[in-house]
């Protein structure tokens, strides 16, 4: 600290009392103090360093509790798995055990592997079994299944036609097994391919 | 750190600044900065806050804060100031941090604490010392702050706009309010 004789004269002249006070240290630091406090200051700062902290501004920074939202709790989301494979499962049973002999083939059903598989001889069998006469099986059948039929028929060439129909099988048939409106039918296609 | 005018002292404050911002001088220059500015700043604080422990809390907490955004410092103040700033703010904060926790106005805690230290059994020195204190914590905030720097730390006008902002005419103003209001309280016995 400077004397007191080096302050400016205009506050002294307002201030007597003031300026003739005695100017030393209002309060001391303790011994040894100033030798110390640059080690202690860098020690503090490895320290921050190591611990990768900062001081903030305004004091120590406390972290915000935080409430998880419940589809972040673990129980939450436990139960919502399982109550989502148990109706994967359920589905999955409903969809297994759909019975074979049904008679409501829809277009979904006929269009699936499960039926393509069948050979016709199989779909025929299965048919005379359930005792359906073609019209009523037709009847039954979707869009579906129908236009997969006439995309066969319009597969067909001429030459594999006429061959079917030399089939010795053909020739073995009896007129009157033969119903006449199916043949009616099948020529007229055969004409419109032709 | 060479005493002498404002120049040398400028050319000596820019080269430890360059010493501060290059790494491989970082940490021998930081020291010299310490320990140019470790006296006058403790002073600083301890006129505020009355207490060592705080007062060396508050001090290292400065430095920590002039290590870790030297690098932001961009040279448009003096290094003195800007540390006075820091220390300053630091100040502040504990004190502001104090009056919360005592539930009651800073004014009249260190009203209370004037009080008692006028009336403690001292020696002449002694009482003497503690009148002024008394007187010092009687005045608003600014005032105290300006008259500490002016009186205590021996600031010049201008140096205290670094760090309080404001202009130089109010900081004047501030210290002559502060001093008569001081005048008054001593005659006041």
């Amino acid at each position: 600290m400077k004397d007191h004789e080096k302050y400016p004269e205009d506050w002294q002249q307002e201030a007597p009392l003031l300026s003739g006070l005695p100017r030393k240290e209002p309060d001391a630091a303790p011994e040894g103090y100033f030798e110390r406090l640059p080690n202690r200051i860098f020690d503090r700062i490895q320290e921050l360093e190591a611990h990768s902290q900062g001081i903030a501004d305004d004091g120590p920074i406390v972290p915000e509790p935080t409430e998880r939202p419940l589809y972040q709790r673990n129980r939450f989301r436990n139960w919502s798995i399982a109550a989502g494979l148990a109706l994967l499962a359920a589905s999955a049973i409903f969809w297994w055990s759909f019975p074979e002999n049904s008679l409501t083939i829809g277009d979904d059903l006929w269009a699936s592997a499960q039926i393509g598989n069948l050979s016709d001889e199989a779909i025929l069998a299965h048919l005379e079994l359930a005792d359906l006469d073609p019209e009523t099986v037709t009847g039954m059948m979707g869009d579906q299944a129908m236009a997969a039929i006439e995309a066969d028929l319009h597969d067909l060439d001429q030459q594999e036609t006429m061959d079917y129909l030399m089939d010795e099988d053909w020739q073995d048939l009896r007129l009157e097994d033969i119903d006449l409106g199916d043949l009616s039918d099948l020529q007229f296609q055969i004409e419109q391919e032709l | 750190m060479p005493s002498g005018g404002d120049h040398q002292q400028n050319q000596a404050e820019q080269l430890l600044l360059r010493e501060l911002k290059n790494p491989r001088t970082r940490n021998a220059a930081f020291e010299k900065l310490v320990v140019a500015y470790q006296q006058p700043l403790y002073y600083h604080i301890r006129n505020m806050t009355r207490s060592h422990e705080d007062t060396d809390d508050i001090l290292q907490n400065t430095f920590v804060k002039a290590w870790r955004y030297i690098e932001q410092f961009r040279g448009d103040a003096q290094l003195k100031t800007w540390l006075y700033r820091i220390a300053t703010n630091e100040c502040l904060t504990f004190l502001n941090r104090q009056k919360k926790r005592a539930l009651s106005d800073l004014t009249d805690v260190q009203d209370n604490l004037a009080h008692s230290q006028t009336h403690q059994d001292t020696t002449s020195g002694e009482e003497i010392e503690a009148r002024l204190k008394a007187a010092v914590d009687s005045l608003p905030e600014k005032q105290k702050l300006v008259f500490h720097m002016k009186y205590f730390d021996d600031l010049k006008y201008h140096e205290i706009q670094e760090i309080l902002g404001g202009s130089v005419g109010s900081l004047k103003a501030s210290f002559h309010h502060a001093v008569k209001k001081i005048e008054r309280f001593l005659q006041a016995g």
